[in-house]
């Protein structure tokens, strides 16, 4: 699943492990999200919407 | 360069990276190898030199499985603890791999025993050889996921 987390962090000027801390996961989780090798669950890609401000349809897409 | 510039920031490696579940687990897990160790120890020694009868016999020889037992309950305390959802699926993945290797091991294993002759190996070895595969199963899964 694509998605535009690497821009969106980018944006803000969070490193990996900033946007970690702030969603209560590992770095590695958000390294595997942002490259697109793993798929959060609806839970964290609910989190994920919530920080941005942004419909989950707004920054991932199939 | 500024981590806004797609950088993934300063990265934390081995033991500063790890969740609280994973420090909790590796303070688990390493006792119970070591108890693993000592039992096994002293339960070769005891059949050694002076071989138990009745059931004490049975209690001893089941002896050195309990802390093995323990480290898959530890194995499944790390899987309920851990709260990183994408740590929980590395583990179950390796966990998987670790289950298939050793169910195509001993399925091939077992028909070569019965059918060409093969040597019999104690079945106490698939615990040892679920530990190894999943050590090796680990560090693959992560690196597939990078």
């Amino acid at each position: 699943m694509k998605n535009r987390l690497k821009v969106l962090r980018a944006e803000r000027d969070w490193s990996q492990a900033d946007l970690a801390d702030r969603l209560e996961v590992s770095r590695q989780s958000v390294n595997a999200i942002e490259t697109g090798k793993y798929d959060p669950s609806l839970p964290l890609a609910f989190k994920i919407a919530a920080l941005f401000g942004m419909p989950i349809e707004a920054i991932f897409e199939s | 360069m500024s981590p806004a510039n797609g950088s993934a920031g300063p990265r934390r490696r081995g033991p500063a990276a790890w969740s609280p579940a994973m420090k909790r687990h590796q303070r688990r897990v390493w006792p119970a190898l070591g108890v693993y160790a000592a039992v096994l120890a002293g339960t070769l020694w005891l059949f050694g030199t002076h071989p138990p009868t009745g059931l004490l016999r049975y209690a001893a020889a089941v002896a050195p499985a309990l802390p093995l037992l323990g480290v898959l309950w530890i194995n499944a305390r790390y899987l309920v603890e851990e709260t990183d959802e994408f740590h929980r699926r590395m583990l179950m993945i390796s966990m998987l791999c670790a289950l298939a290797v050793i169910l195509a091991v001993t399925t091939v294993y077992g028909f070569l025993e019965v059918l060409a002759g093969a040597p019999m190996v104690p079945l106490y070895h698939v615990a040892t050889l679920y530990v190894v595969a999943q050590g090796i199963s680990t560090p693959l899964v992560y690196w597939r996921y990078q």
